[in-house]
């Protein structure tokens, strides 16, 4: 069985745990707060269809499949679950998990359904010891931050203090991982390039994504900080976030040291 | 998060007004830097790389943006003491690593060095190749080396000089591109006829008329090669058939004696000459003999070996078949491009016409890794001695040499970037102080004295 099908079996138990969330909870016939059987054994099944995907790629092509954007949107998904299962409440967590389908549905879409997956050989500049540590940890903040500009999306509405609180918290833990990415990308430049900062495109819009949720942060001390500016601020970290890793590979604009990474 | 309003008789604590100030003045700073960092970086599809760095970046005004945060981060730092963990190894580290930058942009140096295998040398140069400065001590390259990933031949379709498509020249592999359809049958291998041990082979050197030379292994009194080597010094090669290793000494185009030396008369090739040397393969029993192209019968190019090796008839070829409506089965010779049937034959030069063509490729793969063997002299006397590749440079008195690049054209160059920036240092400090600092306070926050988290 190849890489694909492994990655279009869990697009679709994704897609099947969003359309599920989006379904008034079923009552049980002795407990009716018990979410059916059925929706987390699908999103188990979908992270596990994820996982073999990304392992199959891994054996496929011979060194940690992080090289191009086809194989780090398979990594990013693959963090769907753990995610889940670390932010989830006891009860109704329907939203949370709508969440998190959604989002690892649209980025494992491409992986699975549009790019060819041509494997290409690892240039010598990526074979490094910070490899691993920098583009998983990237990758790691890059879903997490989807996820919290979502809930912040929800935080929005009249009842949203929880959902802010909760934004928070993932943005909270999020921030480390990026902060991690941030570093060791700038230590293996140095190693590599011998300069820690190029002011290249891709590192100038990292920096930008970091700054936008250090402001968030900063923000969130002032007395009597709007809730709505602050889910706002979350809306551009994710929007910052896209950019860098979308906009800055794929534009014609932002062409860099970092371009073979699309 | 939200921050209480602190007890007016704590001496320890700021007062509200200094607090909220230094947090607005903060939140406008991070907000300009990032503003303008994403207008910068807009521009790069105006202004080149360069530009962008001398022009924006290291412009005053950038600087006098990120210095306010610097001098914030600062004040926080020293007003600031009854703070939650992790607060004073961040904002540390980010006057470190703010202060580290600043001071490398006035006292970093930034050279390069072009070196050539056995070349010792201590000049540094700039991007374009002239000499900046010189190091206090020397380097010098014993080995350059390139490693390719293995590749399989691939089928090509080409059309302006641009890969359209390729696909693997597998039996069974089909390339498609926009209507285009190829399918790879297999590989027609040569024929192979066994050897007429009546006829020995011989090492002859052969002129063609383009003017270049080579040494052929011909049967008989044949002139059709039935292997080709280049006549070029420090060529070495094997003939099984003649049992024997050749290397080329030297070669001469117009080959006289002048002085009881031997030279060339003229810039013509009007008398090609060949020194070999033969070692034998069992008994490595080694002679120099002289060949001459116009004097084949001169010299002992002739082994006395039947040929024990097989005569090759044909070159294998790649056999594909064009899908369509009317499918064409087409031939392909290793590294020769044909035009895809259907195209323009009487279209003037193919591919210069924009036609599409078959090419069966046999190139190196992709290159894995590039490495020099550095030595560093010191009055003539090796110190140091590592190999380099790319995330492994060498470092030596405070000077780190990196492996940028090679020179395609002359695989013996090796290209290397030497910088030096004593303010390194606390570029790693403040990376380490504000990756702790960052974990400790945002996956273990403590409360602060006023009790927010």
């Amino acid at each position: 069985m190849t890489e694909f099908m492994f990655s279009r079996f869990a697009l679709a138990c994704y897609l099947l745990t969003f359309i599920s969330a989006l379904l008034p909870q079923r009552a049980q016939k002795k407990d009716k707060t018990a979410p059916a059987l059925t929706v987390p054994v699908l999103f188990a099944l979908g992270f596990l269809g994820n996982a073999i995907a990304f392992f199959v790629r891994w054996q496929h092509v011979g060194y940690p499949p992080f090289s191009n954007l086809h194989e780090v949107m398979l990594l990013l998904t693959v963090f769907a679950l753990p995610v889940h299962l670390y932010y989830r409440t006891p009860g109704d967590d329907r939203f949370l998990r709508g969440c998190i389908s959604i989002g690892a549905f649209v980025y494992l879409f491409y992986p699975a359904m549009i790019s060819s997956g041509e494997p290409r050989p690892l240039m010598p500049a990526l074979q490094s010891h910070w490899f691993i540590p920098h583009v998983s940890s990237y990758m790691i903040a890059y879903f997490m931050l989807t996820i919290s500009g979502l809930v912040a999306l929800r935080s929005l509405t009249a009842d949203g203090a929880s959902y802010l609180a909760l934004a928070h918290r993932i943005t909270r833990h999020a921030f480390a991982f990026l902060t991690f990415g941030l570093v060791s990308g700038a230590a293996w430049a140095q190693e590599a390039w011998g300069t820690y900062w190029g002011w290249d495109p891709k590192e100038v819009w990292s920096l930008i994504s970091w700054l936008v949720y250090l402001i968030y942060f900063h923000y969130r001390l002032m007395p009597k900080s709007n809730r709505k500016i602050q889910a706002a601020l979350l809306g551009l970290g994710l929007v910052a976030v896209l950019i860098c890793f979308f906009v800055v590979n794929l534009s014609r604009i932002f062409a860099g040291l970092h371009s073979y990474s699309g | 998060m939200k921050a209480d309003t602190p007890k007016s008789n704590d001496k320890n604590r700021p007062g509200p007004l200094a607090e909220k100030w230094t947090l607005q003045w903060t939140l406008v700073f991070l907000s300009m830097t990032a503003v303008a960092l994403g207008i910068i970086s807009l521009l790069g599809g105006i202004y080149s790389d360069d530009i962008l760095r001398s022009r924006f970046y290291q412009s005053w005004w950038f600087r006098a943006i990120v210095s306010g945060v610097c001098v914030l981060t600062v004040y926080c730092l020293t007003r600031w003491r009854r703070v939650r963990s992790g607060f004073i190894p961040v904002h540390l580290a980010f006057v470190l690593l703010c202060t580290g930058a600043l001071m490398a942009s006035f006292t970093e140096t930034r050279n390069y060095m072009m070196v050539g295998r056995g070349q010792v040398t201590r000049v540094l140069t700039d991007g374009q190749g002239k000499a900046q400065g010189e190091l206090p001590f020397q380097i010098r390259l014993n080995q350059f080396s390139i490693e390719h990933y293995p590749q399989e031949p691939r089928l090509l379709l080409v059309q302006d000089n641009h890969i359209l498509a390729s696909v693997t020249a597998k039996e069974g592999n089909v390339l498609k591109h926009e209507g285009i359809q190829l399918e790879v049958l297999g590989v027609k291998k040569p024929e192979v006829k066994p050897p007429d041990v009546s006829k020995p082979v011989s090492l002859i050197l052969q002129h063609p008329a383009d003017g270049s030379a080579r040494l052929a292994v011909v049967r008989g009194e044949g002139t059709e090669p039935l292997e080709t080597f280049e006549a070029k010094p420090d060529t070495v090669f094997k003939v099984p058939a003649l049992t024997s290793e050749v290397k080329v000494l030297r070669y001469f185009h117009d080959f006289i004696i002048s002085a009881n030396e031997p030279t060339n008369r003229s810039d013509q090739p009007n008398n090609p000459a060949v020194k070999l040397l033969y070692t034998a393969l069992d008994s490595g029993e080694t002679r120099e003999a002289w060949m001459f192209a116009k004097f084949p019968d001169f010299g002992s190019g002739k082994g006395s070996a039947h040929g024990a090796g097989h005569e090759i008839n044909k070159e294998p070829k790649l056999q594909v078949r064009v899908l369509g409506t009317k499918p064409v089965e087409v031939e392909l010779n290793r590294e020769q491009a044909i035009l895809l049937p259907g195209g323009d034959e009487h279209a003037g030069h193919a591919g210069h016409n924009h036609q599409p063509l078959l090419f069966w490729d046999h190139s190196e793969g992709a290159v894995k890794d590039f490495l020099s063997d550095l030595s560093v002299l010191i009055n003539d006397q090796e110190v140091q001695r590592q190999t380099i590749e790319v995330n492994l440079p060498l470092k030596y008195q405070g000077y780190i040499f990196y492996q940028m690049s090679y020179d395609k054209d002359n695989l013996s160059y090796t290209t290397l970037e030497v910088v030096r920036d004593p303010w390194l240092p606390l570029f790693y400090i403040g990376a380490l102080l504000l990756v702790l600092g960052t974990i400790r306070m945002c996956w273990f926050p403590s409360r602060g004295k006023d009790g927010a988290k």
